[in-house]
């Protein structure tokens, strides 16, 4: 899996330090994503590259994109 | 045509079932966190109802999500399973101006594919305390009740449909048309 690109790293990190009370990790990150203007396409990459981390390290989808961030 | 239901713990998961069974549809009840690779060929899926706030226990939703983003194919959504698709795609949910409980008048606005022949007006079976408040951007009303302005919607741009109110049920009038016309779309769109 090709690394996160850079311009999905903010939204990303957004979405983790503006966690709503039970937001779903897509939630928020559709959110970070509309914000900034970009596309579906765009969430849908920044959470397929979460979704990898949580199936190999078997995190849930908040300490994955945590360690998605961490890891670039 | 094989159509699972994704089963988020409503009281209702398994007539859902039932009914697709009826249509001779092969289908299953999935637990909502299975994860999507091991789902399988289907040609369609259905969120079911269930028993979450899904605007405050969102979590409990499982992988409603992920089915959401992954699935090139049809998908309804069922109350919660319409609410969560509405908040997933930037829209929002809340305390209902009136919950609705019981049989509710349904007026049809579009008719879509989800209501081509049937009535614009019937009674459907309702048991929700929160509703859509905000409609996603690139999805359509097609119904509402006297209290409830969002009791059915579909997506502009993918064959994403939703309803507030249980066609399963029996006391849902064309509750059964409801859900031939969703099995109909997804023939259509798998030509």
């Amino acid at each position: 899996m090709a690394p996160l690109r850079d311009e999905l790293r903010k939204p990303l990190s957004d979405a983790l330090g503006k966690r709503r009370r039970d937001d779903t990790l897509e939630s928020a990150v559709g959110r970070e994503v509309r914000r900034v203007g970009l596309r579906y396409q765009d969430y849908l990459d920044i959470m397929e590259a979460v979704r990898v981390v949580s199936r190999k390290d078997k995190l849930d989808p908040w300490k994955a994109a945590q360690a998605l961030l961490e890891q670039q | 045509m094989r159509v699972y239901v994704v089963d988020n713990g409503g009281q209702w998961t398994h007539r859902e079932w039932r009914v697709l069974k009826y249509l001779k549809v092969e289908t299953k009840i999935i637990p909502n966190t299975t994860p999507f690779e091991q789902i399988g060929q289907v040609d369609a899926l259905v969120l079911s109802g269930g028993a979450p706030d899904v605007a405050s226990e969102a979590g409990r939703m499982g992988n409603n999500g992920e089915y959401i983003d992954k699935a090139d194919f049809p998908i309804l959504g069922i109350c919660a399973g319409m609410q969560f698709m509405a908040t997933h795609f930037g829209g929002s949910t809340g305390p209902a101006v009136r919950a609705e409980f019981g049989r509710t008048r349904l007026y049809v606005d579009v008719e879509d594919q989800l209501f081509q022949g049937v009535p614009r007006e019937f009674d459907v079976w309702e048991s929700h305390n929160d509703e859509v408040k905000v409609v996603p951007e690139g999805f359509e009303v097609l119904a509402h009740s006297d209290t409830c302005q969002v009791e059915a919607m579909r997506s502009l741009r993918r064959p994403l449909y939703a309803v507030q109110f249980h066609p399963e049920v029996e006391n849902t009038e064309h509750g059964m048309d409801i859900f031939r016309n969703f099995l109909r779309a997804v023939e259509e769109w798998h030509r």
